[in-house]
């Protein structure tokens, strides 16, 4: 069966990865693109468009390549040409038909690279639809991206382009942005580069060396012998100084590749190269850069309309590049960098009369930007400062506990989060005049500031503003300057939200307006005391001095017991973020039984389960009441978005114990996994667990088993003093080793997360000796 | 498909940054790394995968 691309090399091997070619045309010009512009001039007799009938081809004979590798998933990449030219409807047709029969058979990831000149927020609802996630090309600035990528009348395409990556950071689309494709250009300052690209805020960057082989060398200026490396470390030094503030492939697989990882690129390392090319036609083809050697280069003679997947990997330009260094060339494998280089791009080795059995044409930049990039990533690591020991808070938490320097740690870590996340809102919907007073009276007294932000329910309510358009939740922000003020006793007047009827100024109180009125307001604070304007100009007046609250003011309520303290917080409209009806305002009887409550629960944790009382005391701070379930179940939650808080229906002192201890493993975990992955989350794995009839995703089942440990410690304390501990202990404890065992051959855990659930079965263990 | 685990990232380091700068003066980018991971749940895993988007220009 052998095509043009050299005969069979022996069996079939698995491929993963399938660029589509769906449209063969391009509605830019630019002189440096290697499908119109370089040695391969095969698109000229190629269908503009890939015709769903191909597409369906295609996508059947992946999914049965997939079915016969077992393959856990493949990749699919919408390409060109440029494959916007498709049009929303024929690509949603399209997406639709490659779908069904691989996602029948494993996962499907879908990308797509293009121009962005023509995304719009049509395509970008089809691209939604389908999960199919966006590289956009850019090649830096304005000046910088002129340089090639043009219209065929000349036009620039900037404009265009940063309009789609605008509409790409928009949050209906922000999940779609996979990153920004930057073709060097010796000649465009890079730190300039680095700039222009940074400012799109793109989750990652691919910086491509322009396609060259020996038979039509790089540009080089001047008398300059590595300039390439020279650009890319300008870069490299700079992207370190920044402390890495986005992913740039190209470094991170030098950094792999010099701790002996794989390299993740094509452009260096020895990575197998999995992947194949379905031209608009149907048939396979190498990889595009192959298009840069000769005319015909990547063609295999086979196609998805006679040829199997398996068919294609078995010939040998495939298959040689399965090999990693072994199939280098004598100079490359003498090379002291050639495990990180290896060559370099397969197509930039070529040279005609030698094939590709050659140093790249890039090999002086790649050895200095190799050893230069290990290097200045050294000094990098050796210069960070010392992160709280990993290892510490691992074993801490994984013992169940957690003293109070770890948990002040984790809660300073939220703090951080909602600072981040907070900036992000006006990132995204414009500066309000809280927000400015919030940094004014953060001038003058930075704790004060940090006391509110503290506030569970800020992140919350953050998190919700990031995930809408609408901005009218904003002068939530007027609320947090106001307590801010409250407590640095500093003046501020600014803007609210009577957000039905309650204005909220987390830890100081809550103000009440006549009715359920949601509309703007005006608050001001001076010197103890605040006003409230609202509409029709009325004015509610608090003297903060004063105690005990009224119609429209209530105070925070703080209750401290034997030095832990919380407040109950039944005012904050952000505080619905637990899943279950927050209890409306207490009146004082139903107060008077939360503290009451709170108080005995305390003094049994502290007596009986005094191991939990330190994180408790650090970390939770506010009890969010709930509606009392109409059958008199237990309700009680924790919301993720909110550390330091806990929600609960109203419930006696001694189950109360038992819940305040359950629901905070649940926070403590899930302010780790903030900041760890403990687990892969693109994992599939379900996990059977004692307490849920179905089966659990890893995260949830690792979730469970932590918070479930610790009521098995609860009814371990009260074997002999609790009747029901007899049946429950031994229960509880079964349902925590069996999903411990579970999560360990899951296959799922990373190895911090290991080492996290190891810890966690030697603590159960530990019980019974 | 390559894209095997090379390295985790954690989200510590961009942290320390916020903490130290004053609200206004947070940086976008720092930002955006917390809301990748907050909001949007990006895994701190960094999986390397050879074609991603190598194959165009």
């Amino acid at each position: 069966m052998p095509g043009r691309a050299g005969g069979e090399s022996g069996g079939p091997h698995p491929l993963s990865q399938f660029v589509l070619k769906v449209h063969s045309r391009c509605d830019l010009s630019c002189d440096h693109c290697y499908v119109y512009e370089h040695a391969d001039q095969s698109w000229r007799s190629k269908p503009k468009v890939m015709s769903p009938e191909v597409a369906g081809a295609a996508a059947r004979r992946i999914a049965e390549h997939a079915e016969t590798w077992s393959l856990p998933r493949v990749r699919v990449v919408l390409h060109g040409g440029e494959p916007l030219l498709l049009g929303p409807a024929r690509l949603d047709e399209l997406i639709t038909r490659v779908r069904a029969p691989i996602e029948a058979v494993t996962r499907l990831s879908l990308m797509m690279q293009t121009n962005g000149v023509r995304f719009s927020t049509e395509v970008g609802d089809v691209l939604k639809r389908h999960g199919v996630r966006v590289g956009v090309s850019l090649d830096g600035d304005r000046p910088a991206n002129d340089r090639h990528r043009r219209f065929a009348n000349g036009a620039s395409s900037f404009d265009q382009v940063r309009a789609a990556l605008a509409l790409l950071r928009r949050p209906e689309y922000r999940e779609l942005y996979a990153g920004i494709l930057c073709t060097i250009d010796v000649r465009n300052p890079p730190e300039q580069v680095y700039e222009a690209l940074l400012a799109e805020r793109p989750p990652r960057i691919d910086f491509l060396l322009p396609h060259a082989t020996w038979d039509e060398p790089p540009y080089r200026p001047g008398d300059r012998h590595t300039p390439y490396a020279d650009w890319l470390s300008v870069i490299h030094r700079r992207w370190l100084a920044d402390d890495r503030p986005m992913r740039i492939r190209l470094f991170e697989g030098l950094h792999s590749t010099a701790r002996g990882g794989p390299s993740g690129s094509e452009q260096l390392g020895a990575d197998a190269v999995d992947l194949a090319v379905i031209e608009s036609d149907g048939s396979y083809e190498q990889a595009d850069s192959m298009k840069t050697a000769y005319d015909g280069a990547p063609a295999t003679g086979l196609s998805v309309l006679t040829h199997t997947v398996d068919d294609l990997s078995r010939l040998q330009p495939i298959a040689v590049r399965q090999n990693g260094i072994r199939n280098l060339c004598d100079v490359c494998r003498s090379c002291p960098v050639a495990t990180q280089c290896a060559g370099g791009l397969y197509a930039h080795r070529y040279r005609t009369g030698h094939g590709f059995a050659n140093p790249s044409v890039y090999c002086p930049d790649l050895r200095v930007l190799v050893e230069r990039t290990n290097e200045e990533s050294s000094m990098y690591d050796a210069g960070k400062p010392q992160e709280t020991g990993t290892a510490e808070v691992i074993a801490q938490l994984a013992s169940g506990f957690g003293d109070e320097a770890t948990i002040g740690w984790l809660a300073e870590q939220q703090r951080s989060v909602t600072r981040a996340l907070l900036s992000a809102t006006i990132d995204q919907h414009g500066g309000t005049a809280g927000w400015e007073v919030l940094a004014e009276v953060e001038a003058e007294d930075p704790e004060a500031v940090s006391r509110v932000l503290a506030h569970p329910y800020v992140r919350a309510w953050a998190v919700g503003m990031l995930r809408t358009e609408d901005p009218s939740g904003m002068p939530y922000l007027g609320g947090l300057a106001a307590a801010a003020g409250v407590h640095a006793d500093v003046r501020v007047e600014t803007e609210v939200r009577i957000d039905r009827g309650v204005v909220t100024l987390p830890t100081i109180g809550t103000l009440y307006w006549p009715g359920e009125v949601t509309a703007g307001a005006r608050i001001t604070v001076d010197r103890g005391k605040l006003w409230l304007t609202g509409p029709d100009d009325r004015t509610i007046t608090v003297d903060l001095a004063q105690p005990g609250g009224s119609a429209t003011w209530q105070p925070a309520r703080r209750i401290t017991v034997d030095g832990w303290s919380v407040r109950i917080e039944d005012g904050d409209p952000a505080r619905d973020c637990h899943g279950w009806t927050p209890a409306g305002r207490l009146d004082d009887v139903a107060a008077a039984r939360w503290r009451d409550a709170l108080a005995g629960a305390w003094r049994l944790i502290v007596a009986d389960l005094p191991g939990y009382a330190p994180a408790l005391r650090a970390g939770l701070q506010v009890i969010m009441p709930l509606e009392a379930d109409p059958a008199g179940r237990q309700r009680a939650a924790t919301a993720m978005d909110a550390f330091g808080s806990m929600a609960a229906a109203p419930v006696g002192p001694a189950e109360l114990a038992v819940l305040l201890v359950h629901e905070f493993q649940h926070a403590k975990l899930g302010a780790l996994l903030d900041l760890y992955d403990l687990h892969d989350r693109n994992s599939d794995v379900r996990i059977m667990v004692g307490w849920k009839p179905e089966p659990r995703p890893v995260e949830a089942a690792l979730q469970g088993v932590y918070a479930h440990a610790a009521v098995t410690d609860v009814w371990r304390t009260r074997l002999g003093s609790d009747p029901r501990a007899a049946e429950l202990y031994p229960m509880y404890r079964r349902w925590t080793t069996d999903a411990i065992t579970a999560l360990r051959s899951s296959g799922a855990l990373t190895p911090l997360g290991a080492d996290f659930v190891d810890r966690m079965a030697a603590a159960v263990a530990a019980w019974d000796a | 498909m390559n894209t095997e685990v090379a390295t985790m990232d954690t989200l510590v380091g961009p942290l320390a940054t916020i903490k130290n700068a004053p609200l206004r003066e947070i940086k976008a980018e720092d930002a955006d790394r917390v809301v990748r991971r907050i909001v949007d749940k990006e895994s701190l895993l960094r999986r390397l995968d050879v074609a991603a988007f190598q194959s165009a220009h």
